[in-house]
């Protein structure tokens, strides 16, 4: 598990993650989302020790990722997938982070086995593509078999190929009762595979929990209905919690109450419905809606494409 | 791929922590695994043995004198440090341009563990090649007999070995002080350009801008101690060899301490 606690990192004058708190549950994906500048490399830095927080604890299991003995046992992370030496090979690469922690050199076999790269693992590094590197960069970050995957943007600038190898691995990875904790601006990408959100802007936090309870934070689903005699309906469905709301004469727009008891309450006193529509907000609306005054980059709508 | 193979390794992974030992064994794979460090390493030694051997053989010096020190045929020593300083810097600042710093301090946290254990390897061999590169120089001189001081001296003699142990310990050295301030100055151009400005030319120009009282200071500089230590105190400067000693350690630890500082307590 990790867990946030106030963290909060200034640099000079700006504000980078401003007390941020949240925790990601184990054995579930969590979409740390956010638009760009918005604090989420920052954060993970701090997970893993290389930013210090100016306030504040970031911690997994209950500790701070430097009073770890074995921290890649514990924690993978995927930061930067062009951190390799290009002169370097992916085998004598991850060799070489294995041999800290005495893992053997088996392991890296299987690990490079295991992202595909078995092939081109004694090629120099500098020549990879983009999506080799992120293949090794995950196999990095396999490589001590670590409960908690942390990943900034893995699919940032992959072809299709890639995007699908990457969603189906952190699919398995979190089959197998992993913490899965990855970044994206992109809801669309994230709304994919993640159980849980961490909605970040401007270094705060914006939004927590099942992507159903984001989505419906920022808009209940609602329906709605168009009828013959929309006032007396109207009427008849207040109560309970519901609200209605009345755009024009005909139209209502219903919270509170499903489509089939609308239905029910509209045949029960005999008003005619012309039409019945549940309208639930879309990842990306809701996604907008949340970070709209959290933009810090270009116009939102840019932020948010 | 499948999930059962993600979940569960082959290999025993139990036990796997950080250790010194592996901290050193990562470091050495670093060292060997980019040709860009392998080859300055052999050319720090090839340039030192051939110029060497090419004095030994001709019998004098570069300048074109006759020597009358024993242990004269590590005078071209001070050009296989320069390029193992070269080395020191490319070994640790590399890690900056590359971005792998960040891999090796997210795979050790501690951080010093990183710095020391790439000291240590390359220390290690360093010195292990100089010694060698002595022996073997040591060996050819006896052969050829073109230094007649040497001429049936032993390694272990007192006017002998003062002088090439002094010369061989300046190639790690050199290396040490590479990493020194690679890890400073966090780039490869840098930490070269601030070596070869103020360490190299530095004790000829600031004599000319410091005012004279102060221009004794540049018999201080690490250049002009390690002409102290690898001349067995012969060279001209102010102070023996003990002080000289105590003159680059202290380089070592000011400019170290600075730059294990920086380490400590800037973000990555």
């Amino acid at each position: 598990m990790i867990e946030a606690l106030h963290l909060t990192k200034r640099y000079g004058e700006r504000t980078a993650v401003d007390d941020l708190s949240f925790r990601v549950r184990p054995g579930v994906v969590t979409g740390f989302l956010g638009p760009n500048g918005a604090g989420k490399s920052t954060t993970m830095r701090m997970l893993v020790g290389l930013d210090e927080p100016t306030s504040g604890t970031i911690t997994v299991a209950g500790r701070r990722y430097r009073d770890l003995p074995d921290p890649l046992r514990h924690v993978g992370i995927l930061l930067d997938a062009k951190a390799v030496h290009g002169g370097r090979s992916a085998y004598h690469h991850l060799l070489a982070l294995a041999r800290t922690h005495n893992i053997p050199a088996r392991r890296v076999d299987e690990v490079i086995d295991l992202v595909g790269l078995t092939a081109v693992a004694h090629r120099r590094a500098g020549g990879f593509s983009l999506g080799m590197g992120q293949r090794l960069g995950i196999a990095a970050a396999l490589l001590g078999d670590p409960q908690v995957l942390v990943l900034d943007e893995p699919v940032n600038g992959l072809d299709p190929d890639g995007v699908l190898w990457i969603r189906r691995m952190l699919a398995d990875l979190a089959t197998g009762g992993r913490t899965v904790f990855l970044s994206s601006h992109l809801m669309s990408e994230l709304s994919l595979i993640a159980d849980d959100l961490v909605v970040i802007g401007q270094g705060r936090l914006l939004a927590a929990g099942t992507v159903a309870d984001v989505v419906s934070s920022v808009a209940p689903t609602s329906v709605r209905v168009v009828a013959a005699d929309a006032a007396a309906l109207a009427t008849a469905l207040q109560g309970d919690g519901a609200t209605v709301t009345t755009p024009d004469r005909e139209t209502l727009d219903v919270q509170g109450r499903s489509a089939r008891e609308i239905g029910t309450i509209a045949g029960a006193r005999g008003i005619t419905l012309y039409e019945l529509t549940t309208r639930s907000i879309s990842l990306e609306e809701a996604f907008m809606q949340i970070t709209r005054d959290a933009v810090e980059y270009g116009s939102p709508t840019e932020a948010v494409r | 791929m499948s999930a059962t193979a993600l979940a569960r390794p082959a290999v025993d992974l139990t036990g796997a922590r950080i250790t010194a030992a592996g901290l050193l064994r990562s470091e050495w794979t670093k060292l060997w695994s980019v040709r860009s460090l392998r080859l300055t390493l052999a050319t720090a030694f090839v340039l030192l043995l051939g110029l060497s051997t090419y004095v030994v053989v001709e019998g004098r010096m570069l300048s074109g004198e006759v020597s009358e020190i024993p242990f004269s045929f590590t005078g071209v020593y001070p050009v296989g440090m320069l390029a193992l300083v070269v080395l020191g810097v490319l070994a640790m600042a590399g890690e900056y341009a590359a971005g792998t710093i960040r891999t090796s301090l997210v795979a050790a946290p501690g951080r010093t563990g990183v710095v020391v254990a790439k000291a240590a390897v390359l220390v290690g061999v360093t010195t292990a090649l100089g010694v060698l590169s002595s022996v073997l120089l040591y060996g050819l001189v006896q052969v050829t007999g073109t230094v007649p001081a040497a001429q049936g001296m032993s390694l272990l003699d007192p006017a002998m070995l003062g002088g090439v142990v002094g010369s061989t310990l300046m190639l790690p050295f050199g290396a040490l002080f590479g990493v020194v301030l690679g890890l400073l100055v966090r780039s490869a151009a840098g930490a070269v350009t601030l070596y070869f400005t103020v360490f190299q030319m530095g004790p000829q120009v600031f004599p000319v801008l410091l005012p004279e009282p102060l221009a004794g200071v540049v018999d201080y500089m690490p250049l002009q101690a390690m002409d102290v230590v690898r001349t067995a105190g012969l060279s001209g400067e102010a102070y023996g060899v003990g002080t000289g000693v105590v003159v680059l350690a202290a380089w070592i630890l000011v400019l170290g301490g600075a730059a294990w500082w920086l380490l400590r307590s800037r973000d990555v």
